[in-house]
């Protein structure tokens, strides 16, 4: 165990690292300047550029950048003046994790629930219309279903405010339209899990005896379902990441989403760099969290 | 299902119905973004201007137009014309703390400082061995700022033009408390209790990227005149956002260009408010983005022809909505010696508001004809733009006038706004669309409609090259009297219809919407209402 | 051996007209025929197929059945609802959108399949290279997946669309490409590493086949089956990525359509014109149903525990 969780530690920096390095160059390939701006004078956009160190060649930015990354140091925003990237990152992300998680709760229990009843009536119509709408979910992107809803239940119903953040019922709009895309991979893989567990002798056996259906299925095919589900699980936290992008916007969310995007267009390289790093070290953290739970649930894999 | 149906109508009708809400002494706002810095010397973008303004308050502002003192109650130019002496009120910052001519030095000063690198120290360049200091060549003594005593400030500019006065209105010159600044460094006007302002309003609070609350400055010099005890700017809301919000009574006030969304509120029952605010062109490239494009598009017939070919009417009637097709440079609002300047200086030669497709084709033919080329020999031109849809849709409504027309092929070149200021900088375009704030057609203020082709400015977007154009710049932006300044900017005017350097559009109009109420005082061309000054009806 | 030698001696050959004694009662059946027979007993992916094979038609076909194009523009004419001139309306500049509509499909369905294609072959062809050969190279393969895969793909997607230039179809393929081929490289490793155990693979390398011959013949066909399902999952996710890229301006360069352009151009003016905002959205709705009902029904019949 402690082999296999030190062989993971070890790919996870190492991906950190490498993540690191190719958002850095990529990020030098960008063209475009973030000095340049027609008010500015040049004279005024190379002290700037001296100020950010980038004056220096690119491979002395390169090691100054990793020593600063070493020691926890993510650099200060170009654009938002004065305001350091962990500023930004403290300030923006708990807003993002408090709705990606109350999406990814939704989408785990209507996916769980779905899944269960599609294995259920499998290849009957319970099973396609369930599939039919759970897979709607990721046919109508959030671009799509967002103003939608926001229009029905904001303007038309007046149940819900159309856009902030704070208040319960302000999540509850993003959070299920965020939540939407991943129902369906829940559903199908549920699904999948179940019936590969259904054939399983066990559960005949069980069904023989007499044990009610309903049985069955909490006693013996939830819990082993379970297991190839939690595999799922960092994607979809990838996923609800970057679909807070949209819903962020949508929604008028101050979230870390729309963050990105705009650093990224106003060539704002601190920024760039130091959300790209932080989200890929935290899915890389999730992921090694969900492999190490992974392969303590399952001893196979630790073999493999 | 029959209820449900009945139910969902009535709720529809709710909607219909005029918003409850009264004005009060609270106005709730919506901000299209987040300012990026509440530092004068720092702050670029509009979003971050606007609260600069409500914020502090200079030696004079421009109210409409025209210059009024701000903390200079009042102030005398030297015979030369190049030193201004500024008597001081006696006034506080919002803390209550004494406002003295030594502060502005400071703030002036820390505008220019070398070490500091701050965006927006060339708008200090106007005073005298401030960019030598800026560059390392000066000393600080050198710098033409000096406080005579508390309430006396003396200001030695670069050159006697009018425009330096104008230029000191400019939120860069606007005052920074020295012990605050140096303690907080880069971080000053990055939060709430990082900043300190001498304005109208004071910040109470402020959510990065979702709501700032400013209250009223009890300490503000001219306190009486503010009836506002409360603004709440709602960040990120535009579009159909504001809309929704505006209809679901969370904001009362937000501005729009676009008559999608204006029109949905006219019919609930909000006041309207409209200004002409905007330029909408497209730059053309005289170089070229290369010698075979720069071929074509620095011949005047060439020029002429595309801008003969473009249909302002059909544009104005489908997708640049609620516009004014642009028939000459200057827009019928702007101000001239008594009246409208539009009366004043009419034009005979005005620019085509439809298309004049035979006459286009005709100058197409000269073109071809002075090129000694052919038809089959036009390259197909690039159209850069910041990237957004109603960039997207306009030029692609120029695109196929320009293939209809005179059979010319355009492809679109989208970019997000630091890409594209860099193409337009190394000159990697053949046309550029933008807007641009309409400003004054005074040449002496900084932001005349004009001084944006200043040939004679290196970093003026468009170099456009032409020596009567530039001479006549510099008297417009010298001259001591508006008439003389006026003239020159009439003449101006012709040489631009003529030359067609850049193909104007249309001037845009602002709808600011507002709950009924409310009353708007003064509007900025490029920062919208001015809501520290919005008055509530009894 | 002399045994043997000996009982041949002891056999009489059969006559010719006995010969046919071992005829095969069924038709002989091939793996991919067999999968086939499956995958008809499922109606709902019968019926996607039906109705993708309709949207390839029409995409293909729709753009000529009127005269109109999809770029020319017609102000008498801007911002008709659908109607017997223009079957799905027009947009604000008087475009005719049931040209738009599939002309945008088109493009959405092109970079949907290149960029699933595309990445998948690169995929296979380096998983099945490190399944083949174990060891060092597989070692190093599998790490270099590893840690790629902690590397969020739609982030670097906008990045190298940003680095290649936006606009094209080829950009955005490439920039899919970039960030696609991993998790079929995986799969592929984990299918040849079972493969490559079987006796047909020991036969073929028994009588010298090339490493290369017997991964392109051998290993990388028996592996099509899961791939393809894999790659009627990822279709969707494509098309979904464009209609993202789209939404955020990274899209294809206009007047050129996409069903994503379509989308975000009439997303803001849904409550005006809301069929200019649903037509398209049916038909991405459509596409990524079929394609997903599709890929579980072939999943289905290829795994014979699931069959019923």
């Amino acid at each position: 165990m402690v082999r296999y969780v030190l062989k993971r530690v070890l790919i996870a920096l190492l991906t950190v690292f490498t993540l690191a390095t190719v958002t850095f160059f990529l990020s030098k390939l960008l063209p475009g300047d973030p000095f340049m701006n027609e008010k500015i004078p040049t004279s005024v956009q190379e002290k700037q550029r001296a100020y950010y160190g980038l004056d220096r060649p690119v491979t002395e930015q390169y090691l100054i950048y990793m020593g600063n990354l070493v020691q926890g140091d993510l650099g200060t925003s170009i654009k938002y003046v004065g305001r350091s990237v962990w500023d930004i990152i403290r300030e923006f992300f708990p807003v993002s994790a408090q709705l990606g998680l109350i999406a990814l709760v939704f989408a785990e229990i209507v996916g769980l629930l779905f899944g269960i009843l599609c294995a259920q009536y499998r290849n009957r119509w319970p099973d396609y219309v369930l599939m039919v709408f759970a897979i709607l979910g990721i046919a109508l992107p959030s671009m799509v279903i967002g103003p939608l809803i926001r229009y029905l239940f904001g303007v038309q119903l007046r149940w819900l405010p159309v856009g902030g953040w704070g208040k319960p019922e302000q999540m509850l709009m993003p959070a299920f339209v965020l939540g939407l895309g991943t129902i369906a991979g829940n559903t199908r893989s549920m699904r999948a899990c179940m019936l590969a567990v259904i054939t399983q002798d066990y559960v005949k056996t069980a069904r023989a005896k007499g044990m009610s259906p309903l049985r069955v299925v909490m006693k013996h095919e939830l819990k082993n379902s379970l297991v190839p589900m939690l595999a799922n699980l960092g994607p979809m936290i990838a996923g609800v990441l970057m679909g807070s992008f949209v819903v962020e916007q949508i929604f008028v969310i101050p979230g870390l989403g729309k963050h990105f995007v705009n650093a990224v267009s106003t060539l704002d390289y601190p920024l760039i760099m130091g959300l790209t790093i932080f989200y890929g070290t935290f899915l890389v953290v999730m992921n090694l969290l969900v492999d190490i739970l992974y392969g303590w649930v399952d001893p196979r894999i630790r073999v493999k | 299902m029959k209820k449900l149906v009945s139910l969902i109508l009535a709720l529809a009708m709710l909607v219909l119905t005029l918003p409850a809400l009264a004005a009060g002494t609270t106005l709730t706002w919506a901000r299209g973004y987040e300012s990026t810095s509440l530092d004068p010397a720092e702050s670029a973008d509009d979003e971050s201007n606007n609260i600069v303004s409500y914020l502090t308050e200079g030696l004079v502002r421009i109210l409409e137009g025209t210059l009024v003192p701000g903390i200079a109650e009042s102030w005398e130019i030297s015979d030369a014309g190049d030193v201004c002496t500024f008597h001081l009120r006696q006034s506080t910052w919002s803390d209550g703390t004494p406002l003295n001519a030594q502060d502005f030095v400071y703030s002036f000063m820390r505008l220019i400082d070398p070490e500091a690198g701050h965006s927006q120290a060339a708008t200090g360049f106007c005073v005298l061995n401030a960019e030598a200091y800026n560059q390392g060549q000066a000393a600080p003594e050198d710098v033409g700022y000096r406080a005579v005593d508390d309430y006396t400030l003396e200001v030695t500019f670069v050159s006697s033009g009018l425009e330096n006065l104008y230029l000191l209105a400019d939120n860069a010159f606007r005052p920074v408390k020295k012990e605050l600044a140096e303690s907080l460094g880069e971080t000053y006007g990055s939060d709430a209790d990082k900043l300190l302002g001498n304005g109208p309003m004071k910040m109470e609070s402020w959510l990065h990227e979702s709501q700032m609350v400013l209250v009223k400055n009890e300490n503000y010099w001219n306190r009486d005149a503010i009836q506002m005890e409360k603004l709440v700017g709602m960040c990120n809301v535009s579009g159909d956002t504001a809309v929704e919000m505006m209809m679901t009574d969370m904001i009362d006030l937000a501005s729009f260009s676009d008559p999608t969304y204006y029109t949905q509120l006219q019919d609930l029952g909000f006041d309207e408010m409209t200004y002409t605010n905007t330029d909408q062109f497209i730059h053309i490239n005289q170089n070229g983005r290369n010698e075979e494009t720069g071929r074509f598009l620095s011949n005047v017939n060439f020029r002429r022809a595309l801008s003969l070919a473009i249909d302002r009417t059909a544009m104005v009637n489908t997708v640049m909505q609620g516009q004014t097709p642009a028939n000459r440079v200057i827009d019928p609002d702007a101000a001239g010696l008594e009246g409208r300047f539009v009366d004043e200086y009419p034009v005979e030669n005005t620019i085509n508001v439809t298309a004049e497709p035979e006459k286009a084709r005709e100058y197409l033919a000269l073109a071809l004809e002075e090129l000694g080329a052919t038809e089959d020999q036009i390259p197909e031109f690039s159209m850069l733009c910041y990237d957004t849809q109603g960039n997207l849709t306009k030029l692609q409504a120029v695109q196929d006038m320009l293939l209809t027309v005179l059979g010319i092929r355009c492809a679109i070149d989208p970019q997000p706004i630091q890409q594209m200021i860099a193409k337009v900088y190394s000159s990697d375009f053949d046309f550029w669309t933008g807007g641009m704030a309409i400003g004054t057609v005074d040449a002496a203020s900084p932001d005349g409609v004009f001084a944006n082709w200043d040939v004679n400015d290196p970093d003026a977007l468009f170099g456009y090259g032409n020596a009567e154009y530039a001479a006549l710049l510099d008297t417009a932006q010298q001259a001591s009297d508006l008439k003389t300044r006026l003239d020159a900017v009439a003449a101006m005017e012709k040489i631009f219809i003529d030359e067609v350097p850049t193909l104007l559009l249309t001037w845009q109009t602002q709808h600011v919407m507002v709950r009924p109420g409310y009353v708007i005082t003064s509007v900025d061309a490029s920062f919208g209402a001015d809501l520290a000054f919005v008055q509530v009806q009894p | 051996m002399q045994i043997i030698q000996r009982n041949r001696l002891d056999f009489t050959p059969l006559s010719p007209d006995e010969l046919s004694g071992e005829e095969m009662v069924r038709p002989e059946t091939t793996y991919f025929r067999d999968v086939w027979r499956n995958l008809k007993k499922r109606k709902t992916a019968i019926a996607s197929l039906v109705i993708l094979a309709l949207l390839v038609f029409m995409v293909l076909f729709g753009p000529m059945m009127n005269s109109y194009n999809y770029y020319s523009n017609d102000y008498s004419a801007a911002n008709q609802g659908p109607s017997g001139e223009h079957w799905f309306g027009t947009d604000t500049l008087g475009r005719d959108l049931w040209t738009r509509v599939w002309v945008g499909g088109r493009v959405s369905l092109l970079i949907a399949i290149l960029a699933t294609i595309i990445p998948y072959a690169i995929g296979m062809l380096i998983g099945g290279v490190s399944g083949y050969f174990g060891g060092k190279i597989d070692m190093l393969i599998m790490r270099i997946i590893d840690v790629l895969m902690g590397i969020p793909s739609l982030i670097y997607d906008i990045l190298l669309i940003m680095v290649l230039g936006s606009g094209s179809i080829s950009t955005l393929v490439l920039a899919f490409t970039i960030t696609g081929w991993l998790g079929s490289a995986r799969t592929t490793r984990g299918l040849v590493l079972q493969l490559k155990e079987r006796e047909f693979v020991m036969a073929s390398t028994t009588l010298g086949a090339s490493p290369m011959r017997i991964i392109l013949r051998h290993l990388l066909p028996n592996t099509l089956g899961i791939i393809v399902v894999g790659m009627t999952m990822t279709i969707p996710s494509v098309i979904f990525a464009e209609a993202f890229l789209s939404f955020i301006g990274l899209g294809i360069t206009p007047p050129n359509p996409s069903w994503g352009q379509l989308i975000k151009e009439a997303s803001e003016v849904f409550k005006q014109y809301p069929y200019r905002f649903i037509i398209p959205c049916i038909f991405v709705g459509l596409t990524m149903l079929c394609f997903n009902l599709l890929g579980d029904g072939l999943r289905d019949a290829l795994d014979p525990r699931l069959r019923s």
